[in-house]
């Protein structure tokens, strides 16, 4: 399989001197194509910036970050907006649709900051569209759609462009169980039918059983990798339980 | 301690309040000048009846002073409103803390205050300036020579600006803290969180509306240029009114009307961040739509004022020469009895001094309608009298003029006039034929344009019409009208001035008095020029206050709606900016929209404008062409600068609020 991403002894501090705190400390991992990945760890870890970092929105203190055989960190501004038109497709857990903007608009958006020709637009979001389930929203605007349909619009939005790399941040966050339950299928099919690479932050062990693979991070470390292999999901769930417990378990030592 | 935090903030959110700094400046600015007019000490030299008028345009400046401080008083209301939502946020957070409501409002007083002062001594300094150049083109228009000029403060002026404006900031104070005390503060740390709902009605209303829109404005400007500018006219009002909703039929369907065209060119639609900046501005022009036909309708007036304002004025002028070829005319008119107004005088005490030459002319009557002159066409004047004069007293007023004398054959006849509604009609008349039916005879016109004057000094032009006829024909009439025209060869004018307005005292204490006449006066040209002049210039000035009013009031709303949509899209650009849009692309967005939103009430106002310069310029050019060139040209560089101001400090300002949260 084609490596997508390569992150390579990757440290972030934030701070002046004498006072450091050390968001990302030494992280190394790599994503092969077609794989969804999940990345998992308590609030304040890390994976937020570990997030922020291969998405180009924030910048890393040393270390590479490999996408596509370009290491990003070494990107001028206006060839990383580029990059980040091209390569990344995102979702985040508040949506960030455009509320003044129907769905139709909204996924049109990616594509025309693109520079995609206006010819090819229509056809695209069509077939995005029907594979999503949002044709009958395409007309609607934010407001007039449920948590779940907003977030596949965001989901459409970000593999409209057909990046190599798609980043979710807590994607279920902002969601109802079923409304969940539906996203991550889509996830699934998408990343099996159509071999979308997919990166996705979460806390929520539930949401992270759709995962192939989860990266376990605590206190800026890699603290533990689980690789789902012939598991079903209730078996994979149940390993992410035992890993988290333990993950929390370490605090007893503070007590 | 709290004065402490509002000095900070004021330093900290000066790019927040520049566009507040800026409109209270221009706004003091303004208003100090213009009430700092009567101040310039080289009035105090001008003649009395001109000084009546300079302390007339001091109170009609004063009067609308109250009018124009409600404006500005709304406006930075307005504007208030808009700096105290802005920071919701921060109010909500001091309150978290623990801070009272009343120590809140405490830190907004002390605020507002501090902005006040700064803003009244920056606008007072800027209007003193300004008010020096206005007092020059004052010294212009009252016909005072330039080296009259002092610099001058005017302390009354200064006084009354800080008493008005005082009163407009306690206002504000007195504002913020009731709504101060209406905050809870859950509503102050969610703000600027809720979605907006976009309502679109079917494209199909407002492709519609846009329909009747256009349909309202063709018929407003359809009306307008047939009518000319005729206040008294019905249809005057209707073309106003719907000039008034094709303007915000215009404003509520553009957007619904734009979205619909744009969406059918994909072309444009799909490209670029066109979208967002096509849906930014229609849910900005869906909400204001009544504020941004009000201020096109300010604009206009603001455009219209400005542009032909001083050529109204060099016109009415110069129609002042036509309604005044001589220095002075004493007016007869008769009753039953046939007077003729040398023999009265000659029988009064009155005595025309021989400084002044004179000469006397009789008009007559036959009864010959205006109509009847005009055949068929119909006129407001259609049953007023033709006056006719005798070639002989004609050529007496020629001479007294210095002109050259007329000779006409029995046979031949001059057509004079000076009204302005019937010139033109009368140039028709001449046009289609030369020939005239006088009393069942026919006679010849000689002249093939009217001529246009007055046969006497008068406070208008309402010679109608009056035919110049060989003596004989006259012989048998009654004199109507006898006039009397004097002009100065030397001496005081003053002097001999005096005698004319006391006429009629003249003639009741010396008179016989068994006169039968309708009524007699005394017209000078000095007094009607003064009564001219004065009152144009105080037009003028009403007229370029209001405007400039106007033109900062409707850009500083304009600003402050834009940058009230800035602080309210952070959220849209920050997703924009997600999605991989470039800070150019985003650069380009934000100038787009704004000046779309700037450019919108501007277009339209302009188009009214170019109707309306066109309706005011054929009602003024009556007597003379006009050019408003220069004077365009001066509104156009008032407005380019204002305008351009305001713009770049709104764009500026989106950008600043933009890229800080980005």
């Amino acid at each position: 399989m084609k490596n997508i991403l390569s992150v390579e002894e990757i440290e972030k501090y934030y701070g002046s001197k004498g006072n450091v705190i050390k968001a990302i400390d030494n992280i190394s991992f790599k994503v092969d194509k077609g794989e969804f990945i999940g990345i998992m760890g308590p609030s304040g870890s890390g994976k937020t910036t570990l997030l922020n970092c291969i998405s180009t929105i924030d910048n890393v203190t040393t270390g590479k970050i490999i996408i596509n055989d370009r290491d990003i960190t070494r990107l001028k501004s206006k060839l990383l907006d580029k990059f980040r038109q091209n390569e990344l497709g995102f979702i985040f857990q508040d949506f960030n649709l455009l509320d003044t903007l129907t769905a139709y608009e909204n996924i049109a958006l990616a594509l025309t900051i693109k520079g995609e020709k206006f010819s090819q637009i229509d056809e695209k979001i069509n077939s995005v569209a029907k594979y999503l389930e949002i044709e009958n929203q395409l007309n609607k605007y934010p407001y007039e759609m449920s948590g779940g349909q907003k977030q596949r619009v965001a989901s459409a939005r970000a593999i409209v462009t057909d990046p190599s790399l798609v980043l979710a941040d807590e994607p279920t966050g902002a969601l109802d169980s079923k409304s969940s339950r539906l996203l991550l299928e889509k996830f699934e099919s998408l990343n099996r039918d159509l071999k979308t690479t997919i990166l996705m932050v979460t806390h929520d062990a539930f949401t992270a059983s759709y995962a192939n693979r989860i990266l376990f991070i605590k206190d800026g470390k890699i603290f533990n990798e689980l690789i789902r292999g012939s598991d079903n999901r209730k078996e994979f769930f149940n390993k992410i339980i035992e890993v988290t417990t333990l993950l929390g378990g370490d605090d007893n030592n503070v007590f | 301690m709290y004065s402490k935090i509002a000095i900070k903030n004021v330093k900290k959110s000066f790019k927040d309040y520049a566009i507040y700094f800026l409109t209270l400046t221009l706004a003091v600015c303004i208003f100090y000048s213009f009430n700092a007019i009567g101040s310039q000490k080289a009035f105090l030299q001008m003649d009395a009846s001109s000084q009546a008028y300079v302390s007339l345009l001091v109170k009609a400046i004063a009067g609308i002073s109250v009018f124009v401080s409600i404006i500005l008083g709304s406006l930075i209301l307005y504007a208030n409103n808009f700096l105290i939502k802005k920071r919701k946020k921060e109010l909500g957070i001091y309150m978290t803390l623990g801070m009272g409501k009343r120590k809140i409002s405490h830190i907004l007083v002390i605020e507002t205050l501090l902005v006040g002062i700064i803003s009244l001594i920056s606008g007072l300094i800027l209007g003193i300036g300004v008010s020096q150049g206005l007092s020059i083109f004052t010294l212009k228009l009252f016909d005072l020579p330039y080296n009259q000029y002092h610099f001058a403060i005017s302390t009354g002026a200064i006084g009354k600006t800080v008493l008005y404006f005082g009163i407009m900031f306690l206002l504000v104070m007195l504002f913020n803290v009731v709504i101060i005390a209406k905050y809870k503060i859950i509503d102050l740390l969610t703000a600027g969180r809720k979605n907006q709902e976009m309502k679109f009605k079917n494209p199909v209303l407002y492709f519609i509306t846009f329909i009747l829109c256009v349909m309202s404005l063709g018929f407003a400007y359809k009306i307008i240029l047939e009518i000319g500018l005729n206040i008294t006219n019905n249809r005057f009002l209707v073309s106003i009114g719907l000039g008034i909703l094709g303007t915000v039929l215009f404003f509520f369907s553009l957007s619904g009307f734009m979205l619909y065209i744009i969406k059918k060119n994909k072309k444009i639609y799909l490209k670029g961040l066109n979208i967002f900046v096509i849906k930014q501005i229609n849910s900005k022009v869906n909400t204001n739509f009544l504020s941004m036909s009000l201020i096109c309708l300010m604009l206009f007036i603001t455009i219209g004022i400005l542009s032909t304002g001083i050529s109204f004025k060099t016109n009415m002028d110069e129609s002042l020469e036509i309604k005044t070829p001589f220095d002075a005319s004493i007016y007869l008119i008769n009753k039953d009895k046939s007077y003729d107004i040398e023999t009265l005088l000659n029988k009064s005490n009155f005595k025309i001094s021989n400084q002044e030459a004179y000469i006397s002319y009789n008009l007559y009557e036959t009864g010959m309608k205006i109509k009847d002159f005009f055949e068929n066409e119909k006129s407001n004047f259609s049953n007023v009298n033709v006056d006719f004069i005798k070639t002989s007293d004609y050529n007496k007023i020629l001479s007294l003029k210095g002109e050259k004398k007329v000779d006409l054959n029995p046979n031949e006849v001059l057509i004079l006039s000076s009204s302005s509604h019937l010139i033109h009609s009368v140039n028709e008349r001449l046009k289609s034929s030369n020939k005239i039916m006088i009393e069942d005879k026919a006679y010849l016109i000689k002249n093939h344009e009217v001529i246009l004057e007055n046969l006497q000094t008068d406070v208008m032009a309402i010679n109608f019409l009056t035919i110049v006829i060989d003596d004989e024909f006259l012989s048998n009439y009654n004199i109507t009208k006898s006039v009397l025209n004097v002009k100065y060869l030397e001496g005081n004018r003053e002097e001999h001035n005096k005698k004319y307005y006391e006429i009629q005292s003249y003639i009741s204490e010396y008179g016989d008095e068994n006169w039968d006449f309708f009524h007699i006066d005394g017209i000078t040209k000095d007094s009607v020029y003064t009564e001219g002049k004065g009152l144009t210039t105080i037009i003028l000035f009403i007229g370029i206050y209001i405007g400039m009013v106007f033109l900062i009031t409707s850009m500083a709303v304009l600003a402050l709606q834009q940058l009230s949509e800035a602080s309210d899209s952070i959220e849209r650009y920050k997703a924009l900016r997600r999605i991989g849009a470039t800070r150019e692309m985003i650069e380009k967005t934000i100038f787009l929209q704004t000046l779309l939103y700037f450019s919108l009430p501007v277009i339209l106002a302009c188009l009214h404008s170019v109707i309306g310069i066109n309706v005011v310029d054929s009602f003024i050019s009556t007597f003379q062409k006009t050019d408003i060139r220069s004077s365009a040209l001066t509104t156009a560089l008032i407005f380019v600068v204002v305008y351009g101001g305001y713009f770049y400090t709104t764009y500026t300002g989106y950008k600043n609020i933009i890229r800080d949260s980005l």
